[in-house]
Formats: C-alpha cells, sequence, structure tokens
C-alpha cells in the first residue's frame, strides 16, 4: 500500500499564468485559522434566524470535497477503496485540516474520530472554549469525500458532529450516515471564471518580486506528520477550497438578504469585510516578523513602502490572484489591483453577476496591510506579539485606514480594485 | 443607555467590530422591540432588557463577563 | 552589543516559548553545526530564486523544536514546546558559547 501510495498522491500545482494552485479543479488559497474562524464565527452569529446558516458550511464543504475527490477517482480508476482513503487522508493533512482515518467507514457511512483538526484546535486557540461544535468544514469534507470514495450521488450521505476539540473533548468525532431526506447539492463551480495573466512588477523598486514569487510557491508548506497543521508564521495555516469560501459568504449573503432585507445588507458586508482585516493582520503580520521573511524579503527591504510591495509580492504566492499597487501613497493611501482574484473567480461562475462589490477578503487584506505598516508601524517595531491588544490599538487610532472596493470583475469591470485611504 | 456608549464600549474594551457582531445576534430581539439594523441609531437608548441580552451574547462570544451600566459611571 | 544576544518574547504563541533572538555576529555554519544538537537542519535557499535573498536555515524536531533564522543574519526565532522549558537554557547556552568563540 505504501507503494501505491507514493505514486498516487493528491498535491495540484501551482499555475503561474493564473497564479492559482488547483488540485483536481479545485484552487486552493492559503488562509490562517484567524480568518477561517472569524469568518465562520461571523455567519454563525446569525444561526437563530438563519437556520440553514449550519447547514451551509457542511454543505459547501461536502460538494468541493466531493467534486475534487471525485474527479481524481474518475481519472485513478485504478485505484481500490483502501487506496481512496489514504489519498484522501493524505490530502487532508497536506492542505493542513489536520489528521482523520477513514478506517471505520463504509459505503453507508461510519464514524470519524480526530484529536488534531484544523478549526477544532484553532477555534479554541482563537476564541476560547466552545459549547457547540465547530468543525462543520471538517464534516462537510469527511461526508464529501466518503460519497466519492464509494461512487455516490453528492447529498446521499449527511454527516454531524458530536464531539469537538473546541469545546474541550479529546476528539473530535464525526457520524456519517445515508442522508434521511432526499437532498441535492449544487456541483462546485470548480475552476471558476478565472483569468490569465501576466504580472507586471514595478521597476523603480528594490522589491524582486518574481524571485520572491518563485521562491514562495516552491516552499515546502504542508501539514505535519504527527498533527496534519501547518504550523507557520506564528499562525495555523491551511491549504484551503477557494470554493468553500466563496460558498458561504456568497451563500451565506444570499440568506442573509432574503430573511433581513437588501437594504440591511451592510453590516453583513462589513464583518465579511472585517474577517479580511484580521486575516491581514494575523497572517501577513506573521508573515513579515517570520525567519522566512527576514531571509527572502527583509534584505531588500529599506522604506516602509518596501514593505507594501515586499507583501503584495508575497500574496502573488498565496492563489489570491495577480495583486498590484497602482498608486502608493506614503502613510497617505494605496490602490491595489486584482486580476483574477478567487473571489471574482468563484462569484461569476457560481452566482453571475452583483450589483455590489463582492471582494471582501482582498478589501480586507489591502487595508490590513497598510494598517500594519503605517498604523502600527511594524517594519519599526518587529518583533512584536500581534495579540489582541495590539489588534485593538489599530481600531483605536483615529486615522486607522479604511478600504473600499472601486472596481469589482462580478460588477462587469476587467479587474478588482482595492483603495485604502486613512478614515 | 445609547447605542452610541455601547458601541464605543464594546468596540474599545472588548474586540473591535464585537458591537457589529453583537447586533447582528440581538436581530430578532430588535425586531420585537419595532427596531431593524438600518433604523436603530447611535441615539436610540437601550433598555435594561437590551442590556442584558448583550451581556449574555458577550458572555459566550468573547468568553467575557461584563457589567455595562457599572462599566459606564 | 555587550551581551552576547537579546530576546524579546513573542506572546501569541499557543503551545510553545517562542522568542525571537537577536545575536551578536551573524548565523554562520559554525553556529548551525552546534545547533544541529536540537533536531535536523534544512537549508532552503532562496538566494537561487532571489540574487537579494538570503538563506534560510531551520533546525526541527517533530514538533517540539523549532529553531529558524537567516544566514548571514542576526536574527534567530525559536520555539520550543511548553513541556521542555529546560531546552530554552540550552539553547542560550549554545548562544553563549558560540559568540564566546567567535
Amino acid at each position: 500500500m505504501n507503494q501505491t501510495m507514493s505514486t498516487q498522491l493528491l498535491r495540484g500545482a501551482y499555475l503561474p499564468q493564473r497564479h492559482a494552485y488547483v488540485a483536481e479543479q479545485e484552487p486552493a488559497v492559503l488562509h490562517c485559522h484567524h480568518y477561517n474562524c472569524y469568518l465562520q464565527a461571523v455567519l454563525l452569529d446569525t444561526r437563530d434566524y438563519l437556520p440553514r446558516v449550519e447547514q451551509l458550511l457542511i454543505d459547501s464543504a461536502q460538494e468541493v470535497a466531493y467534486a475534487q475527490f471525485k474527479n481524481y477517482f474518475d481519472t485513478h480508476a485504478h485505484l481500490g477503496e483502501l487506496d481512496k482513503m489514504q489519498v484522501i487522508e493524505d490530502y487532508f493533512r497536506f492542505a493542513g485540516f489536520g489528521k482523520i482515518s477513514l478506517a471505520n467507514t463504509n459505503e453507508l457511512g461510519g464514524t470519524i474520530e480526530s484529536t488534531s483538526d484544523h478549526y477544532g484546535l484553532g477555534w479554541k486557540y482563537k476564541f476560547g472554549p466552545s459549547k457547540q461544535p465547530v468543525s462543520y468544514f471538517t464534516c462537510g469534507f469527511l461526508t464529501g469525500a466518503l460519497e466519492a470514495i464509494h461512487g455516490l450521488k453528492c447529498g446521499m450521505l449527511s454527516g454531524h458532529q458530536t464531539s469537538c476539540l473546541a469545546m474541550g473533548d479529546p476528539f473530535s468525532r464525526f457520524v456519517i450516515n445515508i442522508s434521511p431526506t432526499h437532498r441535492t447539492l449544487a456541483p462546485s463551480p470548480q475552476e471558476g471564471a478565472y483569468q490569465t495573466y501576466q504580472l507586471h512588477p514595478p521597476q523603480d523598486i528594490p522589491v524582486d518580486y518574481l524571485g520572491i514569487i518563485e521562491a514562495l510557491t516552491h516552499m515546502p508548506l504542508e501539514g505535519q506528520e504527527q498533527s496534519g497543521l501547518i504550523e507557520a508564521f506564528d499562525v495555523m495555516l491551511t491549504r484551503h477550497y477557494a470554493n468553500y469560501y466563496c460558498n458561504i459568504s456568497y451563500g451565506f449573503l444570499e440568506e442573509f438578504r432574503n430573511e433581513v432585507g437588501a437594504e440591511n445588507h451592510t453590516i453583513a458586508i462589513e464583518l465579511l469585510t472585517e474577517a479580511g482585516h484580521v486575516c491581514a493582520f494575523n497572517t501577513f503580520g506573521g508573515i513579515m516578523q517570520s525567519s522566512e521573511w527576514n531571509a527572502l524579503i527583509r534584505p531588500s527591504l529599506k522604506t516602509p513602502e518596501d514593505w507594501v510591495h515586499g507583501m503584495v509580492a508575497a500574496v502573488n504566492a498565496f492563489g489570491w490572484g495577480f495583486w498590484e499597487i497602482v498608486e502608493l501613497l506614503p502613510n497617505e493611501k494605496l490602490v491595489v489591483k486584482i486580476h483574477s482574484g478567487y473571489e471574482a473567480n468563484a462569484y461569476l461562475k457560481k452566482f453571475g453577476s452583483s450589483n455590489v462589490p463582492i471582494s471582501f477578503l482582498a478589501t480586507g487584506g489591502v487595508t490590513g496591510l497598510m494598517n500594519l505598516i503605517y498604523t502600527l508601524n511594524l517594519p519599526e517595531r518587529t518583533p512584536l506579539s500581534l495579540d489582541e491588544e495590539v489588534y485593538k490599538q489599530i481600531h483605536l487610532t483615529p486615522q486607522m485606514f479604511v478600504g473600499r472596493q472601486v472596481h469589482c470583475r462580478a460588477m462587469g469591470d476587467t479587474y478588482d480594485l482595492i483603495e485604502v485611504v486613512k478614515r | 443607555m445609547k447605542v452610541k456608549e455601547i458601541q464605543d464600549y464594546l468596540n474599545e474594551k472588548v474586540s473591535p467590530y464585537a458591537w457589529q457582531r453583537v447586533k447582528l445576534r440581538l436581530l430578532p430581539h430588535l425586531k420585537k422591540i419595532g427596531k431593524y439594523f438600518h433604523t436603530i441609531s447611535d441615539h436610540d437608548e437601550l433598555k435594561e432588557e437590551t442590556l442584558d441580552i448583550i451581556h449574555c451574547i458577550i458572555e459566550d462570544m468573547y468568553n467575557q463577563k461584563l457589567n455595562l451600566k457599572e462599566a459606564m459611571l | 552589543m555587550k551581551d552576547f544576544f537579546r530576546w524579546t518574547q513573542i506572546r501569541n504563541c499557543r503551545k510553545f516559548y517562542k522568542r525571537c533572538y537577536t545575536t551578536r555576529y551573524p548565523v554562520d555554519s559554525l553556529l548551525l553545526g552546534q545547533l544541529e544538537v536540537f533536531g535536523f537542519l534544512e537549508i532552503q535557499s532562496f538566494s537561487k530564486y532571489s540574487s537579494q535573498a538570503l538563506d534560510l536555515f531551520k533546525i526541527k524536531f517533530e514538533e517540539e523544536v523549532e529553531i529558524s533564522g537567516t544566514i548571514g543574519f542576526t536574527q534567530i526565532q525559536m520555539s520550543i514546546s511548553r513541556s521542555y522549558p529546560e531546552m530554552v537554557q540550552k539553547f542560550e547556552k549554545t548562544l553563549r558559547n558560540w559568540s564566546l568563540e567567535k
């Protein structure tokens, strides 16, 4: 079996002409536990009046995992059941989702326990103990993966979680059964309406964009053998499904508008954007203080503006599309143009056009970058513990940076454009 | 206690955007008292019952016990 | 620098004591050799991708110890599992001895 495994790993590849990691038609993006958990927490804040939101979290994972593994198994028809299980266990670890064993499962479902699950541990680290299970993604992933192994239709199985690391249990337990009701889940938007593009690195600055992207996309970032977690840059990273984020964010927004009214959606949009800001603070902040940064990027940096460029160069290796700085006025303004952003790619394919901007992560991310560099003055203060107190300092600064999306592909533009200025 | 006072207090002392998250959870209650996200204003006065609910939400969300009334003094 | 090194504690680390050290001298092969007692040494040759970049080193032992830094630079990050606090002293002793040997 080990011999089979050595040739049957599902990894995908980085596609430089799209700035995307794609594994069996599912784009993967790098994201940390702060973003994963905060975004989920915002959605769960509405569960009293949007009862479908919890199922949305599970179903979205089920759809993407099913689509990915079905594709893979269709093209690797010689794989036996045990081989397929190992492919899935291995991919789960590789992507930083944790450690699982599918040994106690079959075509009727089964029980899976994990002592190391990204969402369960990430939630506890970020928010403290939870009163309810939180690993909706893991639950849906496992359900979709089992359907793919056994050649079932997506939606024939359904899963729920009965214990959770975030609740202080010694393991997270997932129970998967034949679905009691007939369910048809939506197909994954897969690669979405992506764009091919050529990055235009700025010529008049010392940051070597292309070298940085090349180095970072070759870094061996994958879950550790024992824990299945990617502990890097002081966060727990994942190679997450771009389509999962889009399904849950935009699916949630749609539900929210239907229930609460479109005139009330500003609060939801603010919080989805804030999730991006939280992400930037923690992940960008962690990266800009890491040994990787010190070796690869920092030697060429002289000014705070170089730091902004250095981070934007690095973002181009996250699978988030092509990020280019259009305008940078020191401590005043940043404008970033994005081609093939993963949010627009998925939105356009799955939801069509939008009458409001939808690149929430990108807007929060670009804003967060300016706040790290100028409001917090990270280049002068590193090494610094980026904790909740420091995050509050940023928000208590009267002139912190705020962002807005000026152009949006989902609204018909050819690229996304994010503008960040002081409030 | 006015909405603005609570908003500033939560966002400063608990967590940035804490008020927005609280408000998101408060919706069913807000509807009961005839309010909506877009109709609630900074100068609206929140009654004891609403403050009690906010306390519960903060405890659940951030594992923090607050006494808003004392905190405002 | 009067001392052999300075350090800052990074507070937001969950399972580890994490400290960022500034050393008196840039990290060199002599120090890497001495640090290898803490785990397995990996070098990431970033310099092959960008002429401006330096190379990264990482010394890891399972999920208990990670020491990383830049060869030719004066900063080292150290994460040691909270189960092994005595390793912090050993690490600092190594830094001290290396500085004296230089």
